[in-house]
């Protein structure tokens, strides 16, 4: 059963799967026009091959972070849309099941992609010429657009979760994420902690991301109605 | 032998301030094909969704089969084939895909069956479900509900948005449906005339309350209407017990009982408030709005 959900949920997020694709190729695509204009390619051994792996892979994997926050807000709420919500739950399919289907999708987009983008953006800058310093900046950097993906991909999860329709999940995900950097900075700003605040923005969105899963799934679970 | 297939015990449902419905008990045993009528808001759909599994009752119990609806969803609605008031099918799937995704679903799915419905109801397999007409939706929803051979098939006011031809069409195979393999079928409409052609049994809500439980078949020999002259136009000093509805016009009185008994009218002429007195049959739509204004009356 587990398959034939995931090729539907595949099939029902095909926009936004399509379009995280699309910003991949773009990514890379763009990176590669940059270094063939601009000759930056200089500073990479492997020249601009190895650029447009590291700049493409770094750009792409910022991307995903929004094509996932998308999805994580499309996955539940889609369904509801256009009611066919309903038609699931009175199939003999239980809710842990749909969600596992979901969750299969979000996850592995997510490590596929992920994965991807890591082996090609470690394995270029340990080929590169750039000082350890650099790649201890480019690992951070990476955690730190990791952690707000999560922190996005959360709020996404949890307003799919309640919402009736993908736009409203959609709209709450894209109002709701830049609030929370703001509340976020304000609180920084607030207490002067400027000094540690990537600690706390990556933690906060950490903690966001979790409790959006859980709150949402246990409300998914849960809920009365489809 | 008849068994019970189908237990409602004190079903409330509340959705914020409205009582959906209040206290339910119902029993449907094998082998009953059970007409559920109502006014809109009577709590008919949530009633069937209630009983489907498809929400929890904010109190009481659903058992289908002898099994809590809730804690045993999933086996029970292996073998339960639902069909929604507007059936939700996924838009974007072809008829063929729909069939293929249920029948990952369901352990008894008969592939050859689903074929023969296909055939039967003349669905397109490769046309997507967005593209069908309401009636042809319905009919891809019918498939779905029997191509895994339920014992319980429940309908939800099937023939709501069709056309004539398409309800005349499905009213034929709703007519079928009797003489298969399923144990009981509960169904729920607005049209009387399509409830007196396939019911065998009648459950009348209104107001989320379950008014009458009976055989079709009783409901029509039990019920009358007893008509009623008045001398002075004052009703007479006793109470007639199994009264569904009455009214009152000058010296006309109009009673509808339920069950009557023959004894009535003889107790009836022997009021000296009656001058005659005339019994009439209902049909089940005189019935039904009888229940139903009796119930506003008494309000």
């Amino acid at each position: 059963m587990l398959r034939t959900l995931l090729w539907k949920d595949v099939r029902l997020n095909i926009v936004v799967l399509r379009l995280a694709a699309i910003l991949v190729v773009v990514s890379y695509a763009g990176m590669a026009i940059q270094g063939v204009t601009s000759g930056i390619e200089g500073q990479f051994r492997g020249g601009l091959i190895q650029m447009i792996i590291w700049g493409g892979s770094a750009m792409s994997h910022t991307c995903l972070q929004f094509s996932l926050a998308t999805l994580s807000a499309n996955l539940i709420a889609s369904e509801r849309a256009d009611c066919s919500a309903e038609f699931l739950t009175y199939l003999p399919i239980t809710r842990k099941e749909v969600l596992y289907s979901k969750g299969l999708l979000l996850l592995g987009t997510c490590a596929v992609a992920s994965t991807v983008h890591f082996v090609g953006m470690l394995g270029a800058a340990w080929l590169s010429d750039l000082p350890l310093n650099d790649l201890a900046n480019l690992a951070i950097g990476l955690l730190f657009i990791s952690a707000a993906g999560w922190g996005a991909c959360g709020i996404g999860w949890f307003a799919s979760c309640y919402m009736n329709s993908n736009s409203t999940s959609l709209l709450t995900l894209i109002v709701g994420f830049p609030a929370v950097n703001v509340a976020l900075w304000t609180v920084v700003r607030f207490f002067q902690l400027e000094d540690r605040s990537n600690a706390i923005f990556v933690s906060a969105w950490i903690g966001i991301g979790i409790a959006g899963f859980i709150w949402g799934t246990h409300h998914f679970v849960n809920r009365i109605e489809p | 032998m008849t068994t019970t297939l189908v237990e409602l015990s004190d079903l409330s449902m509340r959705y914020a301030a409205q009582l959906a419905l209040d206290s339910l008990n119902l029993t449907i045993k094998s082998g009953a094909v059970l007409g559920l009528l109502g006014p809109n808001g009577a709590g008919k759909s949530t009633c069937l969704r209630l009983l489907v599994g498809i929400m929890r009752a904010s109190g009481g119990q659903v058992r289908v089969f002898g099994k809590d609806v809730i804690a045993n969803g999933t086996a029970v609605r292996q073998h339960i084939g639902y069909v929604p008031e507007n059936p939700q099918l996924y838009p974007w799937m072809t008829v063929a895909e729909v069939m293929r995704f249920a029948s990952a679903a369901y352990q008894n799915w008969s592939s050859s069956l689903a074929d023969d419905l296909c055939r039967t109801f003349e669905l397109p397999k490769d046309r997507r479900i967005k593209q069908l007409s309401q009636g042809m939706k319905v009919k891809a929803a019918l498939l779905v509900a029997l191509a895994h051979r339920p014992r319980l098939l429940v309908l939800d006011e099937p023939m709501s948005g069709l056309d004539p031809l398409a309800r005349d069409e499905l009213m034929e195979i709703f007519v079928d449906l009797k003489h298969q393999e399923t144990e009981c079928v509960i169904f729920s409409s607005h049209h009387i005339d399509d409830v007196t052609r396939i019911a065998d049994e009648i459950a009348i809500l209104n107001e989320g309350r379950l008014l009458v439980h009976e055989s079709m078949e009783a409901m029509l020999l039990d019920t009358k209407r007893i008509e009623a002259v008045l001398v002075d136009g004052r009703l007479p000093g006793f109470d007639l017990p199994q009264v569904v509805w009455q009214y009152v016009n000058r010296r006309q009185w109009s009673v509808t009982v339920h069950p009557f008994d023959s004894s009535l009218i003889n107790t009836l002429n022997a009021s000296d408030a009656i001058s005659s007195t005339s019994v009439e049959d209902l049909s089940l739509e005189q019935i039904f709005k009888d229940w139903i204004k009796g119930t506003k009356t008494q309000c």
